[in-house]
């Protein structure tokens, strides 16, 4: 199919407000993609406070605040050891499995919802009806095709990275190469920008090759070979739109912190000039609580609004451009 | 067209299920954890965890998803006459019944249940998770009132159960030992209120018989007999069991020589037992040594009063002890053998 890489951000960043904007279904997909997003952040940062927590720095401090924790960690250690080890075993074998498919079902969702956007947003592009449950019947035809190439193209990059290190390692110590500075460091440098090289186009042919999976269907080989030929053609403008997107992104949110800050400035303004009067009477004191509450809340919900909204944002902007290029403007 | 069930309808069915599937749980906390001692309060909860509780909570998502393609429904649901099909009333295969269960359910539950409240304002009264995985909540026969009356029956089984479950924990010597680490932990000097509580609590049972000891050392006169009851004990008690790493194997037949430091009385025992008791021992710093036994290095553990489960106080290694024994009733003194 012949492709029209012509490119306008001002046009697709219309195209993908307009989207983001008129579809509740796509922001519900979008506030489900963010909240999947922060809860994977969250879940490793809680198993580096538990380390933190579980390390002998950690218990030493609690060993100051309390002298006896020592002697009651004393007593919890005799507890433990006094159960045989195979039942700790089972105990962990089960907590790992338990948080093994949790870890596979948070994938699965995270690739389904990408997949629900990509989808969402193409019946938008074609004014086709637009409900969770007709979009999530093609996103979730798409998984396992989708999951293949999350996990293939990486894999493959991964290996060849180990190999090319482990054939280096190889040369200069098993075989004892002589050591040659000038060709250690072009080699290091022909590494580097291979890898660079590599490493770019493998994230920019996966944005394609994800709307080639499904949109189109193909398998995660195909995807990916005609997802790197087409970023090769455009790369520049695809990283001009990556660009884009994150400026937009960063200047709303910026935006958002700047008016927390004006708030909280006026809240100590108003504050610190009506002290008096507020002091005086509780009633003042309550329903001057109850306002910043309000509004804080109202900020948080605006914020979680907007965010939701990149997300839908951000994926329709790839997805318009790629209608454009394959099925021409008519749709776009 | 069909008549979709609603939110209060799929509610009370949930905590139908719900009831029904933790019923089993309650049984088994009641009648297989055991609250004689806290170590068997610890192994008997580990092992209710490691058999039933982790694999039944592991496998929930599972059990619905087959009793959803098999039977149209989890037992709550099925019992209210509500049925899970797919959009055409057909029954829903197993691998969509799965998907609906976990990466559906997840996602309805991710934004504060937002997805379940959806029932509430869809025209087909379906959820996200619903959505997600094309699926409908049908009203197949109106047993609500039935529904109704065994979510009070089981509101009352489990009631029953929980007070009975507290009833079994509450003044168990578990608990009691429970307590004495709280008291400990909450106060670094007992109270004497603290001291009873902890003298109360019950050390862990051995179910070797314990073999008096005759002590070689008489009790001396006190030299200076007061008039008034003094607080602290004239004589006092040091008991002892001698047993091997982990598991507890008891060995017997270990010489302890023991010297007041303060008179410079020396006196050997010799016990033939896993377990002994030196009564009738006046206050003082004593000196106890404990003879070795081939192949084994020596931990001991000492502790006054009671220390419950956990003998917490002194942890050391070697073959000597040195304790101040004043104001004590009871020592404890536990030898433990671990092999090299």
């Amino acid at each position: 199919m012949a492709t029209n890489t012509t490119f306008s951000v001002s046009d697709l960043h219309k195209s993908a407000l307009t989207i983001s904007k008129s579809h509740s279904s796509l922001f519900i997909l979008g506030l489900l993609h963010l909240f999947t997003q922060s809860m994977s952040i969250e879940y490793s940062q809680a198993s580096e406070e538990i380390s933190n927590i579980t390390s002998d720095e950690g218990l030493k401090v609690v060993d100051q605040n309390n002298p006896n924790i020592s002697t009651a960690i004393e007593a919890i250690k005799n507890l433990i050891a006094s159960m045989h080890t195979g039942w700790y075993v089972l105990l962990g074998f089960e907590a790992i499995v338990i948080l093994f498919f949790s870890v596979v079902i948070s994938f699965f969702a995270q690739l389904f919802l990408s997949s629900s956007l990509i989808v969402g947003v193409s019946r938008a592009i074609q004014k086709k009806e637009n409900e969770l449950g007709n979009i999530s019947h093609q996103a979730r035809k798409s998984i396992p095709l989708l999951f293949w190439l999350f996990i293939l193209p990486n894999l493959i990059a991964g290996i060849c990275v180990a190999l090319s290190i482990g054939i280096l390692i190889g040369a200069y110590v098993l075989w004892n190469i002589p050591f040659v500075p000038i060709i250690a460091i072009l080699g290091t440098i022909v590494a580097v920008a291979v890898g660079i090289y590599g490493g770019i186009f493998l994230k920019l042919s996966a944005i394609w090759a994800e709307r080639f999976v499904v949109l189109q269907q193909l398998d995660w080989k195909h995807a990916m070979i005609r997802g790197y030929a087409l970023s090769k053609t455009c790369w520049r403008n695809m990283i001009v739109l990556g660009l884009h997107n994150a400026m937009y992104v960063f200047l709303r949110v910026f935006g958002y912190i700047l008016l927390l800050l004006l708030g909280i400035v006026c809240v100590v303004f108003i504050s610190t000039i009506a002290e008096q009067t507020i002091q005086k009477y509780f009633i003042l004191q309550l329903s001057s609580l109850a306002i910043v509450g309000i509004l804080f809340i109202t900020w948080v919900v605006f914020l979680i609004r907007f965010l939701a909204r990149a997300q839908v944002f951000t994926s329709a902007t790839w997805t318009s451009w790629f209608h454009k290029m394959y099925f021409g403007d008519n749709h776009a | 067209m069909p008549k979709y069930a609603g939110f209060f309808l799929r509610l009370l069915a949930h905590f139908l299920s719900t009831l029904i599937e933790i019923t089993p749980i309650y049984l088994l906390v009641l009648y297989f954890i055991r609250t004689d001692s806290l170590q068997s309060l610890f192994a008997s909860t580990i092992q209710l965890l490691a058999l039933f509780i982790l694999p039944f909570f592991g496998l929930l998502c599972v059990i619905h998803a087959y009793l959803i393609s098999r039977f149209g429904g989890s037992i709550g649901y099925l019992i209210s006459g509500l049925r899970i099909t797919t959009l055409e009333e057909k029954p829903l295969p197993f691998a969509r019944s799965l998907w609906r269960q976990t990466v559906g359910m997840m996602l309805s539950a991710i934004f504060l249940g937002a997805g379940f409240f959806a029932i509430l304002w869809n025209k087909k009264k379906q959820g996200w998770h619903d959505e997600f995985s094309e699926s409908l909540v049908i009203v197949r026969k109106n047993n609500v009132a039935i529904a109704l009356v065994l979510l009070v029956l089981l509101f009352g089984l489990h009631s029953f159960l929980a007070i009975s479950i507290y009833a079994k924990a509450n003044n168990s010597p578990a608990m009691k030992e429970v307590g004495t680490y709280f008291a400990l932990l909450n106060n670094p000097t007992p109270t004497s209120q603290q001291s009873e509580l902890i003298s109360s609590a019950s050390p862990s049972p051995s179910p070797l018989p314990s073999p008096k000891l005759t002590p070689v050392v008489k009790p001396k006169p006190s030299p200076t007999p007061s008039p008034k009851p003094s607080p602290s004990p004239a004589f006092i008690q040091v008991k002892g069991e001698n047993f091997s790493g982990r598991y507890g194997d008891p060995i017997p037949g270990v010489r302890i020589t023991l010297r007041n430091l303060n008179s410079g009385a020396t006196a050997v025992y010799s016990n033939s037992g896993p377990k002994w008791t030196m009564s009738g021992l006046e206050p003082g710093t004593y000196q106890f040594r404990f003879d070795r036994v081939e192949g084994f290095t020596m931990k001991h553990q000492l502790c006054y009063e009671s220390c419950g489960a956990g003998w917490i106080y002194t942890w050391a290694e070697g073959d000597e002890l040195s304790a101040e024994i004043n104001n004590k009733r009871t020592v404890l003194i536990n030898l433990v053998y671990v092999k090299k």
